[in-house]
């Protein structure tokens, strides 16, 4: 009997939208696994449909025909608040955009999904407590108190990747967690999301920028709402071979008509 | 690009412009109707009182214990003109099929051959002549007897006694107003001389005069002299009686003032709602080079076309729903219309005007936006101000009910207009249960000068057997006999009465001829008093606080009381205020001794039983004792007060359900269309929300959560407002009746609990149905929300 590594698996999966009586196949036959522990790039041209296979593998987003298993749990026969709950308790989200309630400062935004989640049996103040430690961890505790107008888009991302934390996830899925962020930020974003994944989260990010996409294990490159090939690059051992992983992907990316 | 934003606009905001249009509709229906009914009762009251040609002065008097009121302003220089109209008071009450159906405890008959004045059929008919056997009557005093135009009742005098066919509904203008007590059975001559035939009329004659004159108070001075008098009174008094015929159009007029201010605060929320939301389009406009007052007509024109559809819209179905409103008025007084429409159409102008005034003074913003504006997406860089109030990690709150109350704490500015909206609507219907409660909790009692009791009996045909020199005798064994039958059946209670007599007080030159009250089997110190202390001694007195501002007297002043047993000198001892002929009365020790045949008036008996009862158990009783004594009516203590104003409670009961219908659309119309504006400003957050893992079912709850509190809190203000408001308005009003202060019987239950709850529910729901829109927000549109 063998154990699966797989976090999740996508078989067979098709998006289609229909606008205007046209329909539009976003997604045509979309098969890959991520292994736990991964972390995997995806990259491609605009419209390809990086983004809608995130969101429709994450649940986010309703499949047309296929499968996909997180966990070993087929999320098309999860219903809204099932899908909901997993996103609460098991998967964590970045996104480009740095979106926060304006009502609530820094540290209550991270903390909010603790909150509400029952799975995270800890207490209130504890829940407290874990959202600093991230805070400390990302080196933006200063800004706890803040309001979300107050601080940078860097400190904000970070403050998105701490909520995306709270409540220990299993994945976390990431739509260009830098696309909004110059070089700075961007770098040291990514520095937190290596990290997050050395401790052995799942990461699966959608990324536009090929330095960004260097640092993870492996890069698929979707086209047209297919995966058109993968690369593997290996875990990132130590920041010197970087440029090399770089250097390499960029000649694969040519390839494929990047 | 102008009319593409114009149609844009009223597409996207559709249900925005549909609430505006709609709180312009009902603004223009109800201020046009309410305006014009106020119009149309007032000035149809001057021309009514005209064409039925109603002297300057108005008395009514019975018996012939001094001269005239005739004989006092006849030679008087000052006056022009009296009419006299011999009149005899029924004081037994009439049958109907053989049962008493009395609801008055007077009732003047008169012939329309000795008339002063024109009378009026329910056709607005001059009445000419009245049939023999034949009678016409008041229509509220019909209703209140179950009787109809076509029945046959029985009017009794003494032992004379005449059937009398209903031919009409009379409109008499001196004396048809529901609140007057004495209503006039207006019969042929030879019906009324077969009253006079009886031997005992002498007791019941008397004369209703009507004295023309410029100097009402010189003539009033002059008629304290006379003891016959009932009532007198100039003719702006006996208008001000048709006061109740105005109640609903008055409330009206106040929803009204409401929903004016409602819909310029929606109007305005709507405005800056939009502007914010068209930054871009305003900020190219002006990069192209549009001009501001341009720009700002776009927006004018949208603001002047709804505001005038509706309030044509309004203005039309004003038209019979003021109609409907006054119905009922069109059957006690005649209504002249003019001016009817020209005074609907003048509010619907003036309601266009002022919500085109207000969309010019909140469009100004659009001056501050500048191109730069929509190419920075809105934002001007820095921003400082805190926004979050509450700190989730240091609440032990839920995450959804700390985000409503965050939510509310840290923008109370955005939840402003549905805090004012619920707090004006629970106050004004608490305002409303606070009257309607007030009037029927029996609290009032006071203020008619009588004792508190628990039930009122009243027996108008024994009035005349009381009226007479061994009248206190018969009363008091009477009272005594209640008493005994009462005990007999397990009810130890107390049995008193009242009587009035008619007399002056006098504190030197200046003079007041006031209804005087003279408890029977009561103290004086069961009556309250305002200042000063009850009389302990036969030479004490206390005055209402009108009559002794009228002689110029204050507490410890000796006054004279002119009787026709001669004057005596009282030491004013205490003032207290009543209701009574709007502010009249002047209080006697109970040990004092006046002829019985000198009373104009005997207020039934009253019961206080020992045991303090509760009301449930007095209902009871009531019931039991309408069998025992089954020749009384029986009244509780609020049906006591709401027979002594004219049967008004069930009147402002309709009032209230009118409004309650009003303030709950209202409520439904603001929250939803504030929710739908939540909606479209966080649906970036929704997203965001159900992307970390909310539920639907947690997102509705905290859409719907803040309702419900600021609905909590606008009970809260409505609570701490009640009692102020009640006062200044409708205490204005028993002010008017001549109270001085009324302490109002607080609707709770109804006023803060079943009303609000009824609002919450159905505003609520309202909200609910709104945000079920949140199903439909993907948790992926977060990165596409701008």
């Amino acid at each position: 009997m063998s154990i699966s590594n797989n976090i999740l698996e996508v078989k067979d999966l098709c998006k289609t939208y229909v606008i205007n009586k046209r329909q539009n196949n976003v997604l045509k036959n979309v098969n890959f696994t991520v292994e736990k522990g991964e972390m995997v790039a995806v990259m491609g041209p605009s419209g390809s449909g990086k983004s809608t296979l995130l969101y429709t593998v994450s649940g986010m987003d309703d499949m047309t025909a296929g499968t996909v298993e997180f966990c070993g749990k087929d999320i098309a026969k999860l219903g809204e608040n099932e899908l909901a709950g997993l996103r609460l308790d098991r998967m964590g989200f970045i996104f480009q955009q740095m979106y926060m309630l304006k009502n609530l400062n820094i540290l209550d935004n991270i903390i909010l999904p603790a909150r509400q989640s029952k799975a995270n049996t800890l207490s209130a103040k504890e829940k407290s407590e874990y959202g600093k430690e991230l805070m400390r961890k990302l080196n933006i505790i200063e800004i706890a108190d803040n309001d979300i107008n107050e601080v940078s888009g860097g400190q904000l991302q970070r403050a998105c990747i701490c909520r995306s934390m709270i409540n220990k996830p299993e994945m976390i899925f990431a739509d260009e967690p830098t696309g909004a962020l110059n070089r700075t930020s961007s770098e040291e974003v990514m520095e937190e999301l290596l990290k997050i994944n050395q401790e052995g989260t799942t990461i699966m990010l959608v990324t536009h920028d090929s330095k960004v996409a260097a640092k993870c294990s492996r890069v698929m490159y979707i086209v047209d709402g297919n995966i058109k090939g993968e690369y593997n690059l290996g875990r990132l051992q130590n920041e010197t071979e970087l440029r090399q992983r770089e250097r390499e992907l960029n000649g694969w990316l040519m390839e494929q008509g990047w | 690009m102008f009319f593409d934003i114009l149609k844009k606009d009223l597409k996207r905001r559709k249900t925005m412009n549909i609430i505006i249009f709609l709180f312009v509709i009902l603004a223009v229906m109800f201020i046009s109707s309410s305006v014009n009914n106020v119009n149309a009762v007032t000035s149809s009251l001057d021309t009514y009182f005209s064409m039925a040609d109603v002297g300057d002065f108005v008395t009514v008097e019975r018996g012939n214990t001094s001269k005239s009121a005739a004989e006092f302003a006849e030679g008087l220089e000052f006056v022009k003109n009296v009419k006299e109209e011999p009149i005899i008071f029924n004081t037994a009450g009439i049958r109907f099929k053989g049962k008493n159906v009395t609801v008055s405890d007077f009732i003047m008959l008169c012939s329309i051959d000795q008339r002063i004045q024109n009378f009026y059929d329910a056709d607005n008919k001059k009445i000419e002549a009245v049939p023999e056997g034949n009678v016409y009557i008041r229509k509220s005093f019909l209703d209140s007897a179950g009787l109809s135009v076509g029945d046959k009742i029985t009017v009794p005098v003494e032992d004379t006694e005449i059937e009398l066919t209903i031919k009409g509904e009379l409109k008499d203008a001196a004396f048809g107003a529901m609140m007057m007590g004495t209503p006039r059975f207006l019969m042929n001559q030879k019906d009324y001389d077969k009253f006079l035939r009886e031997k005992k009329i002498e007791g019941y004659k008397g004369a209703v005069t009507f004295i023309d004159t410029e100097k009402i108070s010189d003539l009033e001075q002059t008629l304290n002299e006379c003891q016959n008098i009932l009532f007198m009174g100039p003719k702006s008094t006996l208008q001000f009686t048709y006061i109740m015929e105005m109640v609903v159009a008055g409330v009206l007029m106040i929803v009204s003032i409401f929903l004016i201010i409602i819909a310029l605060i929606v109007l305005r929320f709507t405005i800056t709602f939009t502007l914010s939301e068209e930054f871009r389009e305003i900020g190219v406009m002006k990069a192209i080079g549009i001009p501001n007052r341009n720009i700002r007509g776009l927006y004018l024109v949208k603001y002047f076309a709804i505001s005038v559809i509706g309030a044509v819209i309004g203005f039309l179905i004003s038209i019979p729903f003021g109609n409907l409103l006054l119905k009922q008025t069109g059957e006690t007084i005649i209504l002249s219309h003019s001016g009817f429409l020209f005074f609907g159409i003048a509010s619907a102008v003036l309601v266009i005007f002022i919500i085109l005034l207000f969309c010019y003074r909140s469009t100004r913003q659009i001056k501050t936006f500048t191109p730069v504006d929509a190419i920075r997406n809105g934002t001007t860089g820095e921003r400082y101000r805190k926004k979050g109030v509450l700190k989730l990690y240091h609440s032990s709150l839920k995450p959804v009910p700390f985000m409503a109350c965050n939510d509310i704490l840290s923008s109370i500015k955005r939840f402003a207009i549905m805090l004012i909206t619920f707090s004006i609507g629970i106050l004004l219907i608490s305002v409303i249960a606070n009257t309607t409660n007030t009037l029927q909790s029996g609290k009032l009692v006071s203020l008619f000068a009588i004792a508190e009791s628990d039930l009122f009996l009243s027996d108008a045909g024994k009035q005349g057997v009381y009226m007479t020199e061994n009248g206190r005798t018969t009363y008091e064994a009477d009272l005594e006999k209640i008493k005994d039958t009462l005990a007999e059946n397990g009810m130890e209670a107390d049995v008193f009465g009242e009587v009035t007599y008619k007399f002056t007080v006098k504190k030197g030159k200046l003079s007041a001829n006031s209804l005087t009250f003279q408890g029977i089997n009561t103290h004086t110190d069961m009556y309250e008093y305002m200042d000063g202390s009850a009389p302990e001694n036969t030479d004490e007195i206390a005055l209402n606080y009108l009559v002794a501002e009228k002689i110029g007297a204050a507490i410890g002043d000796t006054v004279t009381l002119s009787t026709p047993e001669g004057d005596s000198d009282f030491i004013l001892v205490a003032t207290f205020q009543s209701m009574t002929n709007m502010g009249d009365g002047i209080r006697l020790h109970e040990d004092l001794r006046y002829d019985f045949k000198y009373i104009n008036g005997l207020w039934g008996c009253q019961i206080k039983f020992a045991d303090h009862p509760s009301e449930a158990e007095i209902i009871n009783r009531k019931e039991k004792l309408e069998k025992l004594l089954s020749d009384y009516e029986i009244r509780t203590a609020g049906e006591y007060v709401d027979y002594m104003v004219g049967g008004v409670s069930d009147y402002i009961r309709d009032t209230k359900l009118l409004v309650i219908v009003v303030v709950l659309l209202i409520n439904l119309l603001v929250a939803v269309l504030m929710e739908k504006s939540f909606l479209t400003k966080e649906r970036g957050e929704i997203a965001m929300l159900k992307a970390v893992g909310f539920k639907n079912g947690s997102i509705l709850a905290w859409q719907m959560l803040r309702i419900a509190i600021i609905m909590l809190l606008a009970t809260l203000i409505a609570v701490l407002l009640s009692n102020p408001v009640s006062q200044l308005s409708s205490g204005a009003v028993f002010r008017m009746m001549g109270a001085y202060s009324i302490k109002f019987d607080m609707s709770i239950l109804e006023g803060f609990l079943l009303y609000p709850l009824l609002m919450l529910l159905a505003t609520v729901f309202g909200v609910f149905l709104t945000a079920l829109s949140v199903r439909g927000i993907r948790a992926n549109e977060i990165n596409s929300v701008e």
